[in-house]
């Protein structure tokens, strides 16, 4: 276990340099270390260390937190719903995000109000009131079948994504901008979106960290996990009020990119098990990897056009996804 | 009355104007004994263990651990006091059995307590006295039906509870295992605990109760010694079944005749 997360967090810095270092502009690791060294001491950056310092380090950054994040999620929603589907895309959470950021950016010049409030909470509002509205409609006898959540998220899910595309057509000149922020991307990062992000997903990890057990009990079902004394209501209202701000944070930030928080915590479980004390780091570590690898072939591969990530990790995601299932029903 | 889990003319009802589930019931349980509940299905045998849980919340009369009522005590103090192994418990799919039997310490640690050396312990005897050692390591979704009523009997164990109610624990295992099982729910009482077990097999209830409870319909028919409660003509009536009583020793003996 100890091993495990040693590696993940050894490939993780590899895949965070590699990102940095790869680019318009190539720079060596020596140039990396040197960069990030002014940068922190506020000494006086160079054309290639503001490259390293200003765009690339921001970027890189808040894809790993983007994909922890949405990872963090997926594993929390998947162990309180105790359903492998449970996903912030799936289950239109991330939707009711997306909704919420954009209705900020196409009205914020004309409601102060809500640019006040800002992009992450405003999201963080209807990513909640899409999560109720899910909750109560799938719910049936104390319990949230598969199917009934799935198809209440597809339907609250579709009727935000209706109303962003409405907010979109109606903001014209803006459109394509926001589309593309939409589709997801951290082609705008900033070291100011790093500190908000890691100031709602860090916190949230050692929340979610700090409740493993909880999550290992409420896999006894509601009742069982009374029986050994979870106060079952409370905690899971807490849990997935946390899954829910770090899925707004991440969408607000990085639009909607779906399947991370589906696959990586399904191929975690399955080479650790389903314990959360080892589930929820790795599945973040995992999760931080994915995303900074994906975004590095969103710039990359037709480059220097880039492709929204959210079809990478859709077009990487979805046949590894099925890949997984194939084998864990060969497997029996 | 201060002593044992108490339920004093108790009634449930699921709904208004359903009938009712139980029907004005008082039984007590005190240390160091073994209580069984009998009866047809759907007599209301596990309603009662889950009003003692707190599962249900009776629709009037009073239910006390300790003197106190039970509604006074938290999730987590009840779970210090009370375990209850159920029928179909769900399965944890993903967990080795140690893992799954761990888990009974949860009302001891508390939310964020981490275990120490001494819940290992408990675990570790749990397991071995449950004969379950052998498959600690595996997935709990590998195991039989019988090898997972074993674990879940073993987490209840590693709960520690004054009380250890059981919703037909043997229905699952071989005889060896039935056996066994009510071998360790006699040595659990030997040991100061209270248990209350729901038994299908009456012989079996026979031989490990010290009291039996025969419900019928919600409602207590009889209740005392095994002796006294495994009649043939209230058998008879309440299965509606035609029994002969025989004797082994000090146990009385129910063979059905069809």
């Amino acid at each position: 276990m100890a091993l495990v997360l040693l590696l993940s967090a050894l490939v993780l810095v590899a895949a965070l340099v590699l990102a940095v270092s790869l680019g318009s502009v190539r720079v060596a690791p020596a140039e990396i270390v040197a960069a990030a060294l002014k940068g922190i001491n506020g000494d006086e950056l160079l054309p290639l260390d503001r490259v390293v310092w200003q765009l690339r380090f921001p970027r890189v950054l808040l894809a790993a937190l983007v994909g922890a994040g949405l990872a963090l999620a997926g594993t929390m929603f998947q162990g309180v719903f105790r359903n492998p589907l449970a996903e912030p895309y799936l289950i239109g959470t991330a939707s009711g995000a997306g909704f919420g950021a954009v209705l900020v950016m196409t009205l914020g010049a004309t409601v102060p109000l809500l640019a006040r409030v800002g992009a992450p909470l405003v999201a963080f509002a209807f990513a909640l009131l899409t999560v109720a509205t899910v909750l109560f409609l799938a719910r049936s006898g104390g319990a949230v079948p598969t199917v009934r959540l799935i198809l209440a998220g597809v339907v609250v899910g579709s009727l935000f994504t209706a109303a962003t595309s409405f907010l979109l057509v109606a903001a014209r000149e803006q459109a394509a901008g926001m589309l593309a922020w939409l589709l997801g991307g951290f082609g705008f990062s900033t070291w100011s979106q790093v500190r908000v992000i890691a100031l709602f997903t860090l916190p949230a990890l050692a929340l979610a960290g700090a409740f493993a057990r909880a999550l290992d009990l409420l896999q006894l079902g509601e009742e069982g996990a009374a029986l050994l004394g979870l106060s079952v209501e409370r905690v899971k209202l807490l849990l997935l009020g946390v899954a829910t701000l770090v899925t707004a944070a991440a969408v607000s930030v990085a639009g909607i990119i779906g399947f991370v928080g589906l696959i990586v915590p399904h191929a975690a479980r399955i080479a650790l098990g389903r314990p959360h004390g080892r589930l929820l780091p790795t599945a973040a570590i995992w999760g931080a990897t994915f995303m900074i690898l994906a975004d590095l072939l969103a710039r990359q591969v037709i480059a220097p056009v880039e492709v929204p990530v959210g079809i990478v990790t859709a077009l990487v995601g979805g046949p590894f996804f099925l890949w997984l299932l194939k084998k864990r029903s060969a497997a029996g | 009355m201060t002593s044992g889990l108490v339920i004093s003319d108790v009634t449930v009802r699921f709904g208004a104007g359903a009938a009712r589930a139980l029907d004005g019931v008082s039984l007590a349980v005190r240390p160091g004994e073994v209580v069984g509940i009998v009866g047809p299905n759907g007599a209301g045998k596990s309603t009662v263990l889950r009003v003692l849980t707190r599962l249900i919340a009776p629709s009037s009369g009073v239910v006390t651990l300790a003197g106190q009522p039970l509604a006074s005590y938290s999730r987590l103090g009840l779970a210090r006091e009370v375990a209850l192994v159920e029928q179909s418990p769900e399965v944890p799919v993903g967990f080795l059995a140690r893992e799954v039997v761990a888990m009974g310490r949860a009302p001891h640690l508390g939310l964020f307590g981490s275990y120490r050396k001494l819940d290992d312990e408990v675990v570790e005897r749990a397991m071995a006295v449950t004969s379950t050692s052998e498959f600690a390591a595996r997935r709990v979704e590998t195991l039989s039906g019988g090898e997972l009523q074993r674990v879940v009997f073993a987490r209840a164990v590693a709960q520690e509870p004054s009380y250890l109610l059981l919703d037909e624990p043997t229905s699952h295992l071989d005889l060896r295992y039935q056996v066994e099982v009510m071998r360790h729910a006699r040595a659990q009482a030997a040991s100061g605990t209270g248990v209350l077990l729901v038994v299908h097999d009456l012989n079996l209830a026979a031989r490990s109760c010290d009291r039996l409870v025969l419900l019928e319909a919600g409602k207590i028919v009889a209740l005392g010694a095994p002796d006294e409660v495994l009649v043939s003509s209230t058998l008879e009536r309440v299965f509606n079944t035609p029994v002969t009583v025989l004797r082994d020793g000090r146990f009385p003996v129910i063979v059905p005749r069809f």
